[in-house]
C-alpha cells in the first residue's frame, strides 16, 4: 500500500463505507428548534457580512455603511470648525520660511535583482523565483529546502533569531510553468509575491527561500501578500 | 427547486426549512461521519449545523451557494466536534473465528490494509480529514474545496498534499509496529 494511486484507491473506498442517512431524531430536533425558534425580520441583515464572503473582501456591504458613515461625521465635524473659527488676519510666514529647503544629502537606494530556482523534489518541479528590491538592502537570496513542517495560510516570513539580517519566506506552492515575481518597495516594507493563478499542479510541500539583508529586519512589520495574477 | 426552498426558508418559512433539512442532511452527516468516525459525535454536529443553518441562512446573499455554504458548516462543526473530544471514538471491529479462515490471502491483506488504512486516518487531525473527505468522499476540486473552507486554493493544495503525507506515515508506522510485532511473538 505504498503506491500513490494505490492509497488514492483505497482511501476513495474506505471514505465511502458508512452512513448516508441522516438520524430522524436529528432532523425532528432540528424543525422543532426552527419552530420554537420563529425568525423575525431583521431591520440591520443589510449591514452584516454575507456568510460565504470571502475573507479579505474589501467592499462588503457592512464597510461601505462604515465608511458613509466616517465621511459624514468628518463632513459635520469640518464644517462645524470652520463655522466656528474666528475670523483672522492672513498670516505672512517671516522671510526665514521661505527659504527653499537645501537638497538632503541622502543617497538614493539602488534597486537589485536576483534569480533564483526552487526545487521540489517530491514533483520534481522547478519554480523560478526573480526578487526585485527597490529598497535596495537585499544582499542575497537562496533557495530552502522543502519541510515537513505545518503548512502556512499562503504566505509567511519569519526572522532568523540567529542572525536578524536573515529572513526566510515561506509559501504554498503552486505547481510548475509559471515564473513567481517578489517585488520589495523602496522602504523595505511592502513586499508582493506575484504568481500566475491557477496553477497546473496542487499538491506540494511549501515553497521556502532564506533572503539576506545589510541590516536587521523585522518579520512582523512587514506588510507581505501572495498575488495570484489570473491567467 | 433547491433555491426556492432557500430561498423560502431564508424568508422564515419553517415548511420550507424542513425541506431542506430532508434534502440536506444526509449528504452533510455521511460528511462529518467520515470526518470525526463516530455516529454519535457525527450527529452532534449535524445537529449544530441544521441550528446554524437556520439561524444564519438569511446572511446566506446568494442562494445557489447554499451547499457550498452547508459543507462549510458541517465542516466546521465537525471539527469543533473533534477538538471538544467528547466521547472516545474507539471503534472495536471483530472478525468471527471462521471468517479468517474463509478468507484468500488476498482478501486477508485487503482487510489488514484497510484497519490499518483507519488506524492511521483516526491518527490525523480534523482539519487534514476533513480535506481528504472533501476531495476524495464529497469529491470537490480543490477551487470548490477553497470555497468551501473560506481558504485560498493554494492552501487547500498544501493542506491536502500535507494530510497526505501524515496519512501514509501514520500507515508506515503502523506496518512497522505490526512487522516488529510478529517478529517478537
Amino acid at each position: 500500500m505504498t503506491g500513490s494511486n494505490d492509497l488514492d484507491r483505497m482511501l476513495a473506498s474506505y471514505l465511502d463505507e458508512g452512513p448516508r442517512r441522516a438520524p430522524e431524531r436529528t432532523m425532528d430536533a432540528a424543525v422543532a428548534f426552527a419552530a420554537a425558534h420563529p425568525r423575525r425580520r431583521d431591520p440591520l441583515l443589510f449591514l452584516k457580512p454575507d456568510v460565504m464572503a470571502r475573507r479579505g473582501s474589501l467592499f462588503g456591504p457592512q464597510l461601505v455603511w462604515a465608511a458613509l458613515l466616517i465621511v459624514l461625521t468628518l463632513g459635520v465635524v469640518a464644517a462645524i470648525a470652520i463655522g466656528t473659527r474666528p475670523s483672522q488676519e492672513p498670516v505672512v510666514p517671516p522671510p526665514s520660511a521661505l527659504t527653499p529647503p537645501s537638497p538632503s544629502p541622502s543617497i538614493a537606494p539602488r534597486p537589485t535583482e536576483f534569480a533564483i530556482e526552487l526545487f521540489d523534489p517530491s514533483n520534481e518541479i522547478r519554480t523560478p523565483i526573480t526578487i526585485q528590491d527597490a529598497s535596495g538592502t537585499l544582499v542575497n537570496a537562496e533557495p530552502g529546502e522543502p519541510q515537513d513542517a505545518e503548512p502556512v495560510d499562503q504566505i509567511a516570513a519569519t526572522t532568523d533569531p540567529a542572525d536578524p539580517t536573515r529572513l526566510e519566506l515561506v509559501w504554498t506552492f503552486c505547481g510548475a510553468g509559471s515564473d513567481q515575481t517578489l517585488t520589495i518597495d523602496e522602504s523595505g516594507l511592502v513586499w508582493r509575491l506575484a504568481r500566475v493563478f491557477p496553477c497546473d499542479t496542487l499538491g506540494g510541500a511549501d515553497l521556502r527561500m532564506t533572503l539576506t539583508f545589510s541590516e536587521p529586519v523585522d518579520a512582523t512589520t512587514l506588510d507581505i501578500e501572495l498575488v495570484d495574477v489570473p491567467q | 427547486m433547491l433555491r426556492e426552498l432557500v430561498e423560502r426558508a431564508a424568508n422564515g418559512d419553517q415548511e420550507a426549512f424542513a425541506s431542506l433539512v430532508q434534502a440536506s442532511s444526509g449528504r452533510l452527516y455521511a460528511v462529518a461521519y467520515r470526518i470525526l468516525r463516530d455516529p454519535y459525535l457525527a450527529e452532534d454536529a449535524l445537529q449544530q449545523t441544521l441550528i446554524t443553518i437556520w439561524s444564519e441562512l438569511p446572511r446566506l446573499r446568494d442562494p445557489d451557494r447554499f451547499e457550498a455554504w452547508s459543507y462549510r458548516v458541517i465542516v466546521r462543526a465537525s471539527t469543533a466536534e473533534a477538538k471538544r473530544g467528547k466521547r472516545a471514538a474507539t471503534t472495536l471491529r471483530l472478525l468471527p473465528d471462521d471468517a479468517d479462515e474463509a478468507r484468500g490471502p488476498d482478501e486477508f491483506g485487503a482487510v489488514a490494509d484497510r484497519d490499518r488504512l483507519d488506524r492511521g486516518f483516526k491518527k490525523l487531525n480534523a482539519d487534514q480529514r476533513a480535506v481528504l473527505v472533501l476531495h476524495h468522499y464529497v469529491g470537490l476540486t480543490p477551487v470548490d474545496m477553497a470555497e468551501v473552507l473560506g481558504i485560498p486554493v493554494g492552501t487547500v493544495g498544501s493542506r491536502l498534499h500535507y494530510a497526505t503525507k501524515a496519512l501514509r506515515a501514520a500507515i508506515e508506522a503502523d506496518e512497522r509496529a505490526t512487522s516488529t510485532e510478529e517478529r517478537s511473538a
